[in-house]
């Protein structure tokens, strides 16, 4: 069996509707997700004994004290959009050894209508770097920091706006699959694309991710029956100088192009026997630049995969079929997890990717870290 | 173009940061640099990556070098920085040439920003009472 018997597994998703701006608090949004993860596992919410909340979202005090949990396992992991990949990981290891049967990662948080980004506390590392060298010249976001790395890979290997363009576009055209997105039914084009106002150059407004009042929620167990999605192999690593990317060398060096070869080497199987990715898309270039350091292609090539609808749906490699952050909502990657999940159970509607088996999911997050799952369907 | 006096000052006694501070002050910029092994390094450690001494000198290195990479910033979103667009560059030095600065990019329109341009640094006092020196990066003059 791939990945071998001895696997913990995803057994409930769940998630809120996704908007700009919910009536209701973070608390009821993420008390509302773990419901429906619960739900959807088919556990009574009680039996969860394993917490990991998100840093800086609804914490795991908020969820105990509402549904009543007793957890013997909770931790935190804090490497910001790498967490929800390297939380499974956590997860995988707690149910595994017994420290906990059902471990519930959630994430809720009015992202969009309260605090901004800009605004909220920041969990990068190396924050002495940031004040001292970086906001005194007007450098604080993530698509700034972001921004520069995609300059320096168009200047080494050349870089058309409308490849990124197109990451931005195929994310849309998932999301108008996905009455659950943030952004159903409102079609970009390319021309829309293009006359994006600048945000950080190279990225203009659609290279950027959205930001969401929302909650969803994973419970991953050591129960495997047949509708339960394997965990089959998870890593993670951080690129060198994880708290500064300056003086970072190579330059465009990133953890998950050794989590990602951790996982190929560890089942034995490729990027090639991927039946689709859920690519974490902070920013469009992020996806091709996690394309080519996962070994999807090689360095340089991305935009050939990406170019003929090659990330669509029915293309070579469908990436983010729910319409990822760019489109479906910003949970900071535990959206892509809860995609996975339901394209290997084959319940995405129109968007369903045709028998998929095996579908990557990847984390970035803290100016680099990187994490790589590979989830398997009951055929695997 | 920069609201100099609104940018936010970090703790300038920060002893990580302090002797870098000092020399901006005094028009200098000045880096570590391991004593033991004379590796150069950037931004501000306490041990030498490449042989793991924490035994270290600040040295003065020339204020030049070539753009590396760089964002120009449209949606203003930092205390001091409310006018866009501006740049914001990563310059390799001349020498040595394994170290990177971060810094504004000035006096080049943003459509004529190109990587590998020469820069050289110049000195401008920031924060409310021009308590910080700040390095800012344009076409050399001469």
């Amino acid at each position: 069996m791939l990945g071998g018997d001895n696997r913990a597994s995803i057994i409930g998703v769940g998630n809120t509707r996704y908007s700009k701006k919910a009536d209701g608090s973070a608390e009821l949004l993420a008390v509302e997700a773990v419901l429906a993860a619960a739900a959807d596992a088919g556990i009574d919410p009680r039996q969860i004994d394993g917490i990991i909340p998100y840093p800086g979202h609804v914490g795991d005090d908020v969820i105990q004290a509402e549904l009543g949990l007793s957890p013997r396992f909770r931790t935190t992991v804090d490497m910001g959009g790498c967490s929800a990949v390297s939380a499974l990981r956590i997860a995988s290891m707690a149910v595994m050894s017994g420290a906990a049967r059902h471990v519930l990662l959630f994430r809720g948080l009015k992202g969009s209508s309260g605090m901004r980004k800009a605004d909220r506390p920041s969990f990068l590392p190396g924050q002495p770097f940031r004040r001292h060298l970086e906001h005194v010249y007007g450098m604080n976001t993530p698509a700034q920091r972001y921004a520069v790395l995609c300059q320096r890979y168009k200047h080494e290997y050349g870089l058309d706006p409308r490849t990124l363009g197109e990451i931005a576009i195929a994310a849309r055209a998932h999301a108008n699959l996905n009455p659950g997105a943030q952004m159903y039914g409102r079609e970009l084009t390319m021309e829309d694309y293009l006359a994006g106002r600048l945000i950080a150059d190279p990225y203009t407004l659609f290279d950027c991710c959205l930001e969401t009042d929302g909650a969803s929620a994973v419970i991953v167990s050591a129960r495997n029956d047949g509708r339960d999605v394997r965990i089959l192999s998870v890593a993670e690593a951080q690129g060198t100088s994880p708290d500064d990317t300056s003086n970072r060398e190579p330059f465009l060096d990133i953890g998950l192009t050794q989590a990602a070869n951790e996982v190929w080497n560890d089942l034995g199987v490729g990027p090639e026997d991927m039946d689709a990715a859920m690519i974490y898309d902070c920013f469009t270039f992020e996806v091709l630049h996690q394309i080519e350091e996962a070994g999807f292609a090689k360095h340089g090539e991305a935009a050939s995969l990406i170019a003929d609808g090659g990330i669509r749906l029915g293309g070579k490699l469908p990436i983010n079929t729910h319409g990822g952050m760019l489109s479906e909502a910003h949970q900071a990657g535990l959206n892509h997890v809860v995609e996975a999940v339901r394209q290997l159970r084959g319940e995405c509607g129109a968007r369903q990717v045709d028998n998929a088996r095996l579908v990557a999911v990847t984390g970035w997050g803290q100016l680099g870290d990187g994490s790589f799952a590979v989830l398997g369907g009951k055929h695997v | 173009m920069f609201d100099l006096d609104q940018i936010p000052v970090p703790d300038l006694a920060d002893p990580n940061f302090a002797p870098f501070w000092e020399g901006t002050r005094e028009r200098k910029l000045k880096i570590q640099k391991c004593r033991d092994c004379g590796t150069h390094r950037w931004p501000p450690r306490v041990t030498c990556q490449n042989c793991r001494s924490t035994s270290l000198e600040w040295v003065e290195v020339t204020p030049r070098g070539t753009l590396y990479t760089y964002t120009t910033v449209g949606r203003a979103t930092a205390k001091g920085f409310f006018n866009t667009p501006y740049t914001v560059g990563f310059v390799a030095l001349e020498e040595p040439s394994n170290v990177r600065i971060i810094g504004n990019v000035v006096d080049v329109e943003p459509s004529q920003l190109a990587i590998g341009m020469a820069l050289e640094g110049r000195f401008v006092p920031a924060g409310p009472n021009g308590e910080m020196t700040l390095i800012h990066w344009a076409p050399p003059t001469t």
